[in-house]
């Protein structure tokens, strides 16, 4: 060790925040060192005596200016928050009436002689004249004649007079 | 079962706005700027609160938050406290031995000295010296390794005790 290492573990040593091994090892040079001894001294009535006299009281009325202070922050942020609540509740109107009308259209009752097979215009028979007509699959006359899928309230009246069939 | 206190925004108050205002302090070197960047850490953990998001480490967070927010202040007002007239002030002191040098003297020298720091050596040796923080935890809140830390405090420290031995004839020559 040096006498400029030997410096700064002095000034790790006045605060306390020099480990055991590099303490020992400071040690051994200041027993050999004069100059270091002196400096250690010196350093002592300098950086020593300056330490640790600051006092951890709060200013007072600093509670007080604190709780002002987070009040307004509060106010500052509901406020901030307003629009972006109406916009959030718009969209969630707007998002909900479209929802609605993408689930009207899902629950129509499908029309038979509209599946894949048959990509032409509609026509508007009922499920007895296609298969009078004879050419209607099993399925598509139970397709036709499916239960409604809706549980709303205005395919109720359909999905009785289903049961009731 | 053990039930978990969640401490509230006052206890949290009570419990470290000591500590945080002298971190604060220590860093600004002024009791009013101190003090306003103590509450503007404590509003944002208000706000973080008011978010439900209760830091886990409160009082690590504290520390990390006050010393950033006190480092912010400075860099945005460019705190030159006493720098500008430093020259007029370094008029040659009487010779005397150190133990004769009073406290206020050293203290005036010691703002003055440490303007002559770097950033990162100012602010380990005054979160050290005036924040009260050990060097473990100034590496935390710095996210800085700690033999970094040490060095940086260390040389800061050799470089102060320089400063204030202008008082003392004998150690003005230096490491030998």
């Amino acid at each position: 060790m040096n006498c400029n290492d030997s410096h700064e573990h002095l000034a790790l040593r006045l605060y306390a925040e020099l480990d055991e091994r590099d303490g020992e090892a400071l040690q051994a040079h200041l027993d050999g060192c004069a100059a270091c001894r002196t400096y250690a001294a010196q350093l002592q009535q300098g950086l020593g005596r300056l330490s640790a006299d600051a006092t951890d009281d709060l200013p007072q009325g600093w509670a007080a200016q604190l709780s002002e202070r987070v009040g307004s922050a509060d106010v500052r942020r509901s406020r901030e928050s307003r629009p972006a609540a109406s916009l959030i509740a718009g969209v969630s109107i707007a998002a909900g009436f479209l929802l609605g009308l993408v689930c009207t259209s899902l629950l129509t009752p499908v029309q038979p002689g509209s599946g894949p097979s048959d990509p032409g215009p509609r026509t508007e028979l009922a499920p007895e004249a296609t298969l009078a007509a004879g050419n209607a699959s099993h399925s598509e006359f139970r397709r036709a004649t499916a239960p409604p899928l809706a549980t709303t309230v205005g395919d109720l009246g359909r999905l009785r007079s289903y049961l009731g069939r | 079962m053990a039930s978990t206190h969640q401490p509230t925004f006052d206890d949290l108050v009570e419990r470290h706005a000591p500590q945080v205002f002298r971190v604060c302090r220590s860093i600004l070197r002024d009791d009013h700027l101190g003090s306003d960047a103590a509450q503007e850490t404590f509003v944002k953990l208000w706000r973080r609160l008011s978010l439900g998001a209760l830091p886990e480490h409160a009082q690590g967070w504290l520390r990390s938050v006050a010393v950033s927010t006190s480092l912010d202040l400075v860099r945005r007002r460019r705190l030159q406290t006493v720098v500008e007239d430093t020259e007029s002030r370094e008029a040659p002191a009487a010779a005397r031995p150190l133990e004769q040098v009073s406290l206020a003297e050293l203290q005036h020298d010691l703002g003055l000295a440490l303007h002559e720091l770097s950033e990162g050596q100012r602010t380990v040796f005054l979160l050290r010296h005036e924040g009260g923080l050990a060097l473990r935890e100034v590496a935390e809140v710095l996210g800085v390794a700690l033999p970094t830390v040490k060095t940086q405090f260390a040389r800061a420290c050799v470089k102060l005790q320089a400063k204030l031995a202008r008082f003392d004839p004998d150690l003005k020559d230096g490491p030998r």
